[in-house]
C-alpha cells in the first residue's frame, strides 16, 4: 500500500483574484502533493484567466506541487470550446477534461489527461476505453462508493495493463448537478446574461434550506451542490486501501487545516454536521460511522 | 422531421402509432434504462409484439439502454442489448461508452442514437461519440435555440431535440441529487426522485411532501399538490421561499417548430414513457397536427389555441414553458 496522496481540486467558487492568489501561496506552503486549477463551473466567470492560472502554477511547481489544469465541465458554445482548447495546449501540464470535448482534443493532441469527476464513468469497461486514448488517472463521480471503486478496480484490471491512477473526492461540498441556469442570478432576479457575477458575492455559496430549516442545498451559479460538507476524514484508512489520491474542495481558507489530516493520517475527528454517505453506499446526505 | 413519442407499455406504443407517431421509444423492464419505474416498460414478450406491431405499420421502435452499467454486470446491459437487436429493433439510444464501444465492435451495422443522459452539449463532445458510428445524438434541455442552430449547421450528425414533457432543468446523466438525497440517480438505477422514497403527510393546514423525509414542499388546500421532485420544490434561500431551482412546469416547444424544421432537426421527442396511454394519444395527437400544419405552412405558421389547450391540461402545474430554448429562461 502506498502513501495516500493529498490533491487541492479546482475552487470552485467565484473568487476575488487577490483572495485566490492569498490561497495558493497558502497551498504552496501546506503539504498537498496535487493542485488544480483553473474554472470548471461556468465560462462566464472571468476575474481570474488563463495567464494567472499560469502563474500560480509555476509558484506552486517551485513548492514541489505538481499542477494539473482544470477544464469546463459544461461546454455550450463556440467560444468556450475556443478557451478549452487554449487550455489544452498547455502541454507543459497534465489537463484534467470535465467534458467529452476536452476528451476529445487532448486525445487528438496524443495528451494524457485526468477524467475529472464530471465525466461518466461507472464501469471498468469505460475506463479502459479511456486509458487507450490517454487517460492516466480517473476522479470517481461523487456519487460512487468504496465499494463501487473496488469493484470497478477489478473489472479494469481484467480488461487492461495500462496503469491508472484513482482519485476520490473526500472533503468539501459536493458538485452535484449543472444546469443552463444559474440560479444565483435567478436568486436575484437577473438574468443569466447579465449576471454580473453575483455569484462572487457568495464565495461559500448560497445555502438552500428546506422549510423546516434543514441544509438541502448550496447554489453555486450554474451549479447545485449539497447542502453539507462531505468529510471521508474518518474513512481515511478505506480510503487509502483503495485509492490513490484524496482530493480536498475548498470553500474557505480555513477549509486548508484539513490538507494535515489526509496527509499525515492524523485521527482527526469528523465534525458532527459532515456527511460521508456516497462512500458507504447509501444517501449522500447521509452518514456512517 | 420525426415525431418519436414514448410508450411505457403497448397500449401506449399502439396509440402513439394510432395518432400519427412516426417512430417509438420503449425501454425494458429493468435498470438498463432511465425510467426504471415498477409495472413501466416491456418485458422479452412484449418487446418482440412491439417490433412486429411497429414493423407492420411501417414505424421505427427505438429501444432505450441508457444507464451505465455497474462494475462486475455488464452481462445485463449485453443481455438487453442482445435482445434488443434480436427483435430487429430500429434504433438503439445508449449513454455509457462501454455499451456503445460493445455494440459497435459487434453489431457495426445498428443504428445507435447518443442518450440525452450522455449530456453531449457541443460539437467536439459529438465528434468523440463518431468513432462508435453514432447516427445521432439526443440534446440535453440545456442549450439556448440559438446554440442548438450553432451545432446543426456544424455538425454532420442527426440532431433529436426533446419538444415537450417534464422539464429536466439539469444537464440529462450529470445529476446527482437524487442519488444524494435518496442513494438512486437516474444513472445508478434508472430513476431521479424515487416513489419508494416519497412520504404526503398532512401537517394543519398543509399537505406535506418528502423525499427521503426531506421536505421538498407543502401545500394549501387550494393548491394542487405536485410529486415531490427533488428539482421543483419550494426551498427557502435569504429567507425567502420559492422553486429555488425550478417550478412544476412542463417544456413545450411547439411554437419553434418552423425554426425547427428550418434547422434541419432529425428529430422531435415527446417526454413520458411514465405516462398513461391516454396521455401519449392526446399530445401525439397535437404533435401530429402540428408538425403536418408547419410543413405547409412554413411561413405563417401559428399555434392553434386548442393545441395549446390541451398541451396545458397535460403539463405538470398546467404551465409549459420554452425552457434553456428561450435564453430568458436561464
Amino acid at each position: 500500500m502506498t502513501q495516500l496522496k493529498v490533491a487541492v481540486g479546482p475552487m470552485l467558487f467565484l473568487w476575488q483574484k487577490e483572495l485566490l492568489e492569498q490561497f495558493y501561496e497558502r497551498v504552496a506552503q501546506s503539504t498537498a502533493d496535487i493542485v488544480y486549477l483553473g474554472e470548471t463551473v461556468c465560462g462566464k466567470r472571468r476575474l481570474s484567466r488563463l495567464n494567472d492560472y499560469l502563474e500560480w502554477a509555476k509558484m506552486l511547481e517551485q513548492a514541489g506541487k505538481e499542477v494539473v489544469l482544470s477544464s469546463l465541465a459544461l461546454l455550450e458554445s463556440g467560444a468556450q470550446l475556443q478557451e478549452l482548447k487554449r487550455v489544452c495546449r498547455q502541454s507543459a501540464y497534465l489537463i484534467e477534461a470535465n467534458d467529452l470535448a476536452a476528451v476529445q482534443q487532448l486525445h487528438s493532441l496524443g495528451l494524457p489527461f485526468v477524467i475529472g469527476p464530471a465525466i461518466n464513468v461507472y464501469n471498468g469497461y469505460t475506463l479502459a476505453k479511456f486509458a487507450q486514448m490517454g487517460a492516466v488517472r480517473w476522479v470517481m463521480p461523487v456519487e460512487l462508493s468504496r465499494d463501487w471503486l473496488v469493484a470497478l478496480k477489478h473489472e479494469y484490471a481484467g480488461l487492461t495493463d495500462l496503469p491508472m491512477q484513482f482519485e476520490v473526492f473526500s472533503y468539501g461540498l459536493l458538485p452535484l448537478a449543472y444546469s443552463a441556469r444559474c440560479f444565483t442570478a435567478r436568486h436575484y432576479d437577473l438574468a443569466k446574461d447579465q449576471c454580473e457575477l453575483i455569484c462572487q458575492k457568495h464565495p461559500s455559496g448560497l445555502m438552500t434550506h428546506s422549510q423546516d430549516g434543514k441544509k438541502v442545498f448550496t447554489l453555486n451559479g450554474i451549479q447545485t451542490m449539497s447542502g453539507q460538507v462531505y468529510n471521508l476524514c474518518e474513512d481515511r484508512h478505506a480510503l487509502n486501501s483503495s485509492a490513490d489520491i484524496a482530493r480536498l474542495s475548498m470553500h474557505d481558507m480555513d477549509d486548508l487545516q484539513w490538507i494535515e489530516s489526509f496527509a499525515l493520517g492524523t485521527d482527526a475527528k469528523r465534525p458532527d454536521e459532515h456527511i460521508n454517505g456516497f462512500w458507504h453506499h447509501i444517501a449522500g446526505m447521509h452518514c456512517q460511522s | 422531421m420525426e415525431l418519436l413519442c414514448p410508450a411505457g407499455n403497448l397500449p401506449s406504443l399502439k396509440r402513439a402509432i394510432a395518432q400519427g407517431a412516426d417512430a417509438v421509444y420503449v425501454g425494458l423492464n429493468n435498470d438498463t434504462n432511465a425510467r426504471h419505474f415498477a409495472g413501466l416498460n416491456l418485458n422479452e414478450r412484449q418487446l418482440v409484439e412491439a417490433a412486429d406491431y411497429c414493423q407492420q405499420h411501417k414505424r421505427k421502435l427505438h429501444v432505450a439502454i441508457n444507464t451505465f452499467a455497474h462494475p462486475n454486470h455488464f452481462t445485463r446491459w449485453k443481455h438487453a442489448i442482445d435482445e434488443a437487436i434480436a427483435v430487429g429493433v430500429d434504433a438503439l439510444i445508449v449513454a455509457d461508452i462501454a455499451a456503445l464501444d460493445f455494440i459497435a465492435n459487434n453489431y457495426p451495422h445498428q443504428e445507435m442514437h447518443v442518450s440525452v443522459q450522455a449530456s453531449v452539449t457541443n460539437a467536439l463532445a459529438i465528434d468523440f461519440y463518431k468513432q462508435f458510428g453514432v447516427k445521432r445524438v439526443v440534446l440535453p434541455r440545456v442549450l439556448s435555440l440559438q446554440q442548438v442552430r450553432q451545432l446543426a449547421t456544424t455538425t454532420d450528425i442527426e440532431l433529436e431535440l426533446f419538444a415537450f414533457g417534464s422539464l429536466c432543468i439539469m444537464a440529462e446523466g450529470r445529476c446527482y441529487l437524487s442519488s444524494y438525497l435518496t442513494g438512486e440517480s437516474p444513472n445508478t438505477t434508472g430513476a431521479c426522485s424515487p416513489a419508494k422514497f416519497v412520504r404526503w403527510q398532512q401537517q394543519g393546514a398543509r399537505m406535506q411532501s418528502r423525499l427521503n423525509d426531506v421536505l421538498i414542499d407543502q401545500f394549501t388546500d387550494d393548491e394542487q399538490a405536485g410529486y415531490p421532485t427533488l428539482c421543483k420544490g419550494r426551498f427557502v434561500v435569504n429567507n425567502e421561499t420559492y422553486h429555488a431551482l425550478e417550478e412544476p412546469t412542463s417544456l413545450n416547444t411547439l411554437s419553434l417548430l418552423p425554426e425547427l424544421l428550418a434547422m434541419n432537426i432529425a428529430a422531435v421527442k415527446i417526454e413520458g414513457r411514465q405516462r398513461s396511454p391516454a396521455y401519449v394519444e392526446q399530445v401525439t395527437r397535437v404533435w401530429r397536427q402540428a408538425i403536418d400544419h408547419a410543413k405547409q405552412n412554413v411561413t405563417d405558421f401559428s399555434v392553434e389555441t386548442h393545441w395549446q389547450t390541451t398541451l396545458d391540461s397535460l403539463s405538470e402545474g398546467q404551465q409549459t414553458t420554452l425552457g434553456a430554448y428561450h435564453r430568458k429562461w436561464k
